[in-house]
């Protein structure tokens, strides 16, 4: 039971890393595109 | 100072209304919830290995979506040598990310299934040995990716790598099929020295529902992944005006 609780947890945490990547990723550009409204202004 | 930038395209606002999005990330949420139901609930015990067995499904399924990103490598960086059209790269790029995501789950799930079954974390046997070979080649391919220097040089380099890269995959799917491994055992087809089991009718409704839930993820990623450096390397061309602007 452990060793399959461990795996299905190991394998999410892996998904949900990559996901919060993505989310990191979307911020970094959210982030350059309001610089860039900054600099126009 | 005014800039000819266009900031009202801004490339977020689309993503958030597109209806193929939702829907996909609710079919994707959905199809995995029925996965766990028909995993946990619907699909019998083994009888031998018990509850342990369940990871069976997580690891081929992961495998299946690890395969299928890096054949869309291949296809898409055949595309991209014959085209030079950047849109292929950039989906190349982002396939060869998630199909590392999904063999890094299976080369963790793997060594805790064998910790189980066979008493032992590790065995260099056929199957792992290229597993381990696959997913150093497309850690290589992404920190070529990943390296100094004109889009187009690095393009071109990971594409080649891309393309050579994927011999592995075949070679993975028919180890144990050339060579007897002593562990892996067939489950689907024949071999030199054993014979496919095959699978109880509900494990296989159970593995055929987690491997199409793991393909709309895999679906949902690329489109994800795609649209954030689409954006990307819009950002970057505002900023090379922006810049050009400020010296000018």
């Amino acid at each position: 039971m452990a060793y399959m609780l461990g795996a299905y947890s190991v394998a999410w945490v892996i998904i949900f890393v990559y996901l919060l990547t993505i989310g990191k990723r979307q911020t970094k550009i959210v982030k350059e595109i309001e610089f860039i409204k900054e600099m126009e202004k | 100072m005014k800039t000819t930038l266009n900031l009202e395209q801004e490339p977020f606002t689309k993503l958030k209304d597109s209806l193929v999005h939702r829907v996909l990330v609710w079919a994707t949420i959905i199809s995995i919830l029925t996965s766990f139901y028909l995993i946990f609930i619907y699909a019998p015990l083994e009888t031998t290995m018990r509850e342990v067995q369940k990871i069976f499904y997580i690891h081929v399924s992961s495998a299946w979506v690890a395969f299928l990103a890096f054949f869309v490598v291949f296809v898409l960086s055949i595309m991209y040598l014959v085209t030079r059209k950047r849109i292929y790269d950039i989906y190349a790029g982002i396939s060869a990310e998630i199909g590392v995501v999904f063999t890094t789950i299976v080369m963790t799930t793997g060594p805790i299934w064998a910790r189980s079954s066979w008493n032992t974390w590790w065995a260099w046997e056929p199957r792992l040995t290229t597993s381990l070979i696959l997913w150093f080649i497309y850690l290589a391919y992404i920190m070529i990716r990943q390296m100094d220097g004109a889009w187009d040089k690095k393009a071109r380099l990971s594409a080649v790598f891309g393309i050579i890269g994927f011999i592995d995959v075949p070679i993975v799917f028919m180890a144990i099929r050339w060579w007897q491994s002593k562990f892996h055992p067939i489950v689907f087809g024949d071999g030199p020295s054993q014979k496919g089991g095959g699978v109880e009718p509900e494990m296989l409704v159970a593995l055929i529902t987690m491997t199409i839930s793991f393909t709309l993820l895999y679906v949902v990623l690329l489109q994800k992944g795609v649209y954030l450096e689409k954006a990307k390397i819009t950002v970057e061309n505002w900023k090379e005006k922006l810049r050009e602007k400020l010296v000018g």
